[in-house]
């Protein structure tokens, strides 16, 4: 203890020439005026070497924790050897057993090779990992590829990106197998063809075109058009789909709009080329103000988003204030009949169809389902009325938000000879489903956040209070680092806007929280009133 | 085409930090030091200095690529002018995959980790385990990546190497090992 306290006064006046490794028992340091890159490596200077052999000995007894062996070996006063050391270490990291700590300063250009070496030493390589697990889409079994270039050939897009001298790049990584450039690649999760034209490795100081990546390799193609982040490529003759990451629905909304019409063109490029990189950033018209909305993870990545396409896109815009990303559904089984009917002077207009509107299963979308019987209604209108659906459903009849998880169902209706026509059923599907969803209990859906506040013990009546007030459900706590208490909560997106500064404030800086999306939930009735009134409804 | 280097010789990395714990100057780093070969040349040329901030400008643009690639190796280069530069002989491939840290990026934290085989986590010498570092640090944990601590900026007042350390196994729970003490 009198040691340490000793050790750190020194270190706090002296400079810091390099690192002592505790390793190899020796001190890398850093004497010459070359940007650090070539360190010499000296003894233990003698006044630190008390510190060193009184850390040295944390290092080993980690390394004879790792088996047996070592700890007998350890324990019957024997030294282990260096290479012992290094592969106990390497096993006990690979399996997050030990954290080994390194210290050094990048700026100073201190510390940076010793870094690189325990890279090598002790990080895993791709063969340290077991191979990989995914889904034959053909016989839905599961597959196991081990990480080797004899294997057929998989892959996961997991980045897209525009580079403004190649074009669009699709970034993979290689779990099994080997592609060339100019060959066919397998997109299984979409099941398409496509060629990947060029491969490209970026290099620190150039771009490189090569011809071939091996099992492990991560590179990027050129060509892929249709491969979207998470999807797999792999060999046509062995397909499989590997697990893709899982991306939530974006949470807050904002409008933008140009603020010439030169900028009004280049905006929807702008858009969704961003959209294409970021699975998690969306875009869409309003179609009753004409407005565009983006969506996405949060305040930050909305701004992020615009501040991007002002400097990569040159296009500028003003922005709305951001807000909570609300949803529709319905809760019950409804029934309405549309019938759009006009007797002009000459040709009318007639319509007539019943839908049933009724609650789809959470996250399965919208359903489109033809019941009809005996042709009450011609084939050839029967989409003409999903058309309409699916534009009304845009906005839905409660405060106006996209409805998701319905299934509407038609059942009858009627023409006429004449006066039927396309746009008379398109007509007739959207007055239909607009009484029905506004008799099938309509809700709107908010985003529900999973929360996590870890905060010292003093102040953990404050920071419960304060999520109770904000709608929050507590679901427990437990014991966190350092005397902490970690609270875990489900509170609505809708409270949480600049929660992180009153955190701040209520705990003295002390707490910290992570936020992530969960789920979507009904909002409470008066919180639906406001959200009406709000919208105008 | 075979391969240049085995699979058992190559290493997919994240560097994860604190937004201030010194992420791009730790790559840039890495990717001058593993460049040094590149390097050399200019050196030749006589414009070392221009070469440096060239190299830096250029680096800017790829440190933003999704993954970058460099060589490194245990043993000096054979090559006496280039070993004396510290030049290594190129035996391992390292693929550094970008992993930005802010929570609202979580598609970029989630395609890096499922991608990535092992990671560096950085913190600050004087700052320590800040309460983004935990988020990083948690996410990591989430998806069983194998990490190494890098505590940097030690040249700054009031570094204290020892305790990050604490704060590493007392704040994170995280069972971290010294393999190196600073040399002061």
């Amino acid at each position: 203890m009198h040691l340490l306290f000793q050790f750190k006064s020194l270190g706090a006046e002296g400079d810091f020439k390099g690192v002592i490794d505790l390793v190899e028992m020796n001190a890398i340091v850093y004497t010459n005026d070359d940007f650090g890159k070539a360190p010499e490596i000296v003894p233990i200077p003698d006044s630190l070497k008390e510190l060193a052999d009184e850390y040295r000995i944390g290092v080993v007894e980690a390394a004879a924790e790792q088996s047996d062996v070592l700890m007998e070996k350890y324990l019957g006063g024997e030294e282990l050897t260096r290479d012992e050391i290094v592969a106990a270490l390497r096993q006990a990291t690979i399996d997050m057993k030990i954290y080994p700590m390194l210290c050094g300063t990048a700026f100073k250009n201190k510390g940076i090779q010793p870094l690189l070496d325990s890279v090598i030493h002790y990080l895993p390589s791709p063969l340290d990992v077991e191979g990989i697990e995914g889904i034959n889409p053909d016989t839905d079994e599961t597959n196991l590829r081990l990480p080797s270039d004899d294997e057929p050939f998989s892959a996961l897009a997991f980045k897209l990106m525009n580079d403004q001298h190649v074009g669009n790049l699709t970034f993979f990584r290689v779990y099994s197998g080997t592609i060339t450039k100019g060959s066919y690649v397998y997109n299984a999760t979409k099941g398409k063809k496509e060629r990947i034209s060029r491969i490209v490795q970026m290099h620190a100081n150039k771009r490189e075109e090569i011809d071939q990546v091996y099992a492990g390799d991560i590179a990027a193609a050129v060509g892929l058009s249709e491969t979207t982040t998470g999807d797999t490529i792999c060999e046509e003759k062995s397909p499989i789909i590997l697990e893709s990451m899982s991306f939530p629905d974006p949470v807050i909304e904002m409008s933008i709009e140009p603020k010439t019409k030169a900028d009004q063109d280049k905006m929807g490029v702008a858009l969704s080329r961003l959209a294409a990189e970021d699975p998690t950033f969306r875009m869409y018209t309003d179609v009753e103000t004409g407005q565009t909305i983006i969506r996405g993870m949060g305040e930050l990545h909305l701004e992020i988003i615009v501040d991007r396409m002002r400097r990569e896109f040159k296009v500028e815009a003003n922005q709305g204030k951001p807000q909570v990303a609300y949803r529709e559904t319905v809760t019950s089984q409804a029934k309405a009949r549309g019938l759009f009917k006009k007797q002009t002077g000459g040709r009318g207009k007639f319509g007539d169809c019943t839908l049933i509107v009724e609650p789809n299963e959470t996250g399965a979308g919208f359903a489109f389902i033809n019941d009809t019987v005996g042709g009450s209604i011609p084939r050839e209108y029967i989409p003409a009325i999903e058309k309409g659906v699916r534009e009304t459903i845009l906005h839905g009849t409660v405060a106006g938000y996209p409805v998701v998880d319905v299934k509407v169902r038609v059942t009858d209706g009627s023409y006429h000879d004449v006066d039927s026509d396309e746009i008379s059923f398109v007509e007739a599907g959207r007055m239909a489903y607009r009484e029905a969803m506004g008799k099938a209990n309509p809700v709107i859906l908010e985003p529900i956040m999973s929360i996590e506040v870890v905060t010292p013990d003093q102040f953990l009546g404050d920071v419960i209070g304060d999520l109770n007030r904000r709608r929050g459900m507590i679901q427990g706590q437990e014991n966190g680092p350092g005397g902490t208490i970690v609270v875990k909560a489900k509170v609505p997106l809708a409270e949480m806007f600049s929660y992180v500064s009153t955190l701040r404030s209520m705990t003295q800086g002390r707490a910290s929280s992570t936020m992530e999306p969960s789920h979507y939930e009904a909002v409470p009735r008066n919180v639906a009133d406001d959200i009406k009134a709000k919208q105008g409804k | 085409m075979a391969r240049a280097f085995s699979l058992e010789n190559t290493r997919n990395i994240g560097i994860a930090a604190h937004i201030d714990a010194g992420k791009t100057t730790c790559t840039e780093r890495i990717l001058l030091y593993t460049g040094v070969n590149y390097k050399i040349g200019e050196v030749h040329e006589g414009a070392a200095t221009m070469d440096w901030m060239e190299q830096e400008r250029e680096r800017g643009i790829t440190i933003t690529s999704a993954a970058t690639t460099c060589f490194w190796g245990l043993n000096v280069s054979l090559d006496p002018i280039k070993s004396a530069q510290g030049a290594r002989e190129s035996t391992h491939r390292i693929n550094i995959i970008d992993t930005p840290g802010h929570v609202d990026f979580t598609v970029e934290v989630e395609r890096s980790m499922r991608v990535l085989d092992g990671a560096v986590a950085v913190f600050c010498a004087v700052a320590g385990v800040q309460p983004q570092s935990e988020t990083v640090w948690r996410q990591a944990t989430k998806y069983k990546v194998p990490r190494l601590i890098f505590v940097n900026k030690m040249d700054r007042t009031g570094a204290d190497f020892y305790n990050v350390v604490k704060m590493v196994k007392d704040r994170l729970g995280a069972p971290a090992v010294p393999i190196q003490i600073p040399r002061c």
